[in-house]
């Protein structure tokens, strides 16, 4: 299964932040199995959510505020925001 | 007593030429020149240049490659009491150009005639010059106000225009009898900066060594990497070497193989931070004699570690000098305790004022007084000074004060880490995202989450973001590194 930028950027972006809840069986499913994260059970606190951050803007380039994590249920949510802004980025040609 | 032999310089070198005692005032491969010959070379070229015209009114810019021409000119200049700016071939022509117009050069003294530049006097020292008898020497107008500015030099590693320092013969002087007692001086030193005369390091170090009366050793050419230097140290039996980092890193990375100091030589390494662990390979390879300086132009030498420094490890750069103030402060300038980070400040009577020509640049390094380098450090409670970074370098990761001396130490006690380098990737959200650039051992291996692992257990929220690891940090001719190279390496993921 090939993975997308967006997910390999999320799955670094919560190994960094969410090290204790993203176990091992979390990250196997995660990547080979495509499986969607609630948010929630990551137990991210404010400061994993700017080490998540963080992680993005240097995996991507794309400026992610802490605040608008909560704006996000799942991490297929933040997948869809990370790929439309790549998108906007090379001017929609994927 | 004749008119010229008045300026500090030209009076001292000539009581040194009047000593039998004297040892070589230079050693090269090849040519030994002893303090007479010297004099009678300075003499000769003092005649030449009043023959030419030049008075103290005049600002010369010195572009002379060839290391004995280059002292001779540049003591029969401060001989005569006339200014002079190295102008140095191996910038470019614009460059060049730039910096005389800037300080309103007029005359340029060259060895070969293509380093002359549009629009300003040329003087050819050239091998047929016509030589000039010291006794046929015009009458001249020679300044010996030894406060007036005798060598501009400007400052290095800087981004923008170069600041300019004035120094004059008292200064000189001054710093010279400094060095003398800050190396131990023996009558019988001899000295070596292995770095071309035209920077502007190796060649106060050798005016100061020739005011001082003792040898000045001299690299033949560009001879300055890490082999030729040893060679040269047991071949002219140097007992003071002056080495840049990078020469350091040279001599430590090619081993055994590259040669050995004579017995008892003192090694004094600085100019940027010198890795605890370069420190240590160092002495492993040429004995406890190493010395790390801390200093700046503007203030000359500021602290030394010891060869008998109680706690080695550390990468403290020693004690401040007993003729140097320096105290640690905050924003406000108020001094810190010891163990406090804040900026480091310092006096003393070897520094200068004010930049040439930059009231901006004094007033943001020259306060009440003192100098502000622009580094950020701490005391130990026994008074030794560990420096921190340049304070613009600073970083503020969401209000999380973090400094890349702590990054880069901790990042170099991994056994396969041979050099770190951090700086900052600017974030708009977050402020100075720490990114971490590594240049391992030759035959190390391993993995950045291993290195990030390693960080982060050191240093917790003040880690590394990223970890680059290159073939090898970029560095300038002194060895240091140019960060602001590293910061393109980080481009978000393909």
């Amino acid at each position: 299964m090939e993975i997308s930028r967006p997910r390999l950027a999320v799955f670094e972006a919560l190994q960094v932040a969410a090290s204790g809840a993203f176990n091992d069986e979390m990250r196997r499913s995660f990547l080979t199995d495509g499986t969607n994260l609630e948010l929630a059970a990551l137990e991210m606190d404010s400061l994993a959510n700017m080490e998540f951050c963080i992680s993005i803007e240097l995996s991507t380039g794309i400026t992610l505020l802490p605040a608008q994590l909560a704006e996000f249920a799942t991490t297929d949510a933040i997948e869809r925001c990370i790929a439309e802004t790549l998108k906007e980025a090379t001017g929609g040609s994927g | 007593m004749p008119r010229h032999a008045q300026t500090i310089f030209g009076a001292r070198l000539r009581q040194h030429a009047s000593n039998p005692q004297a040892p070589a005032a230079i050693a090269m491969p090849g040519r030994t020149v002893t303090y007479a010959e010297l004099v009678d070379e300075v003499d000769a070229c003092a005649a030449w240049l009043l023959r030419e015209g030049c008075a103290p009114s005049d600002l010369v810019g010195v572009t002379i490659a060839d290391e004995v021409s280059h002292l001779v000119a540049s003591l029969a200049l401060l001989d005569l009491g006339i200014p002079q700016v190295c102008l140095p071939t191996h910038d470019h022509a614009l460059a060049r150009l730039r910096l005389a117009q800037r300080l309103s050069v007029n005359r340029i003294l060259v060895a070969d005639v293509r380093h002359g530049l549009d629009g300003i006097a040329t003087l050819a020292l050239t091998p047929d010059a016509p030589r000039v008898a010291p006794s046929d020497r015009p009458p001249d107008r020679s300044s010996d106000n030894p406060d007036s500015t005798a060598i501009y030099f400007t400052s290095s590693g800087t981004t923008g225009e170069p600041k300019v320092v004035a120094l004059s013969q008292r200064l000189m002087s001054t710093r010279a009898r400094r060095l003398g007692e800050c190396q131990s001086f023996t009558p019988d030193e001899r000295v070596l900066m292995a770095v071309p005369v035209e920077s502007y390091p190796a060649k106060t170090t050798r005016l100061y060594c020739l005011y001082l009366g003792v040898t000045s050793v001299l690299p033949a050419g560009t001879a300055t990497a890490a082999r030729p230097v040893l060679d040269l140290c047991t071949r002219l039996n140097v007992t003071c070497l002056e080495l840049t980092v990078l020469q350091a890193l040279g001599i430590v990375q090619e081993g055994a193989g590259a040669g050995q100091l004579p017995g008892g030589t003192k090694t004094f390494v600085g100019g940027s931070r010198v890795p605890a662990l370069l420190r240590d390979s160092l002495r492993a390879r040429i004995g406890p004699q190493v010395f790390v300086n801390y200093g700046a132009q503007e203030v000359w030498r500021i602290a030394s570690t010891y060869p008998n420094d109680p706690r080695p490890d550390l990468e403290s750069v020693g004690p401040p000098f007993p003729w140097v103030e320096l105290e640690i402060v905050d924003d406000d300038g108020k001094a810190l305790p010891a163990g406090e980070v804040g900026e480091v400040r310092a006096r003393s009577e070897c520094m200068i004022h004010e930049y040439h020509g930059d009231p901006v640049g004094t007033l943001r390094h020259f306060r009440d007084g003192w100098f502000y380098p622009g580094d950020l450090g701490a005391l130990s409670p026994d008074g030794s000074l560990c420096i921190h970074g340049r304070k613009d370098d600073r970083m503020s990761l969401n209000s999380i004060k973090i400094f890349p001396a702590e990054i880069e130490r901790a990042l170099e006690e991994h056994p396969a880490v041979r050099a770190a380098a951090a700086f900052a990737k600017a974030s708009a959200t977050h402020g100075d995202i720490p990114i971490a650039a590594v240049e391992l051992h030759a035959s190390a291996t391993v993995g950045v989450d291993e290195l990030m692992a390693c960080a982060r257990e050191r240093l917790g929220v003040r880690a590394p973001r990223k970890i680059i690891v290159v073939d090898a940090l970029p560095r300038n001719a002194a060895g240091k590194i140019s960060k602001h190279e590293l910061v393109g390496l980080v481009v978000p993921d393909k």
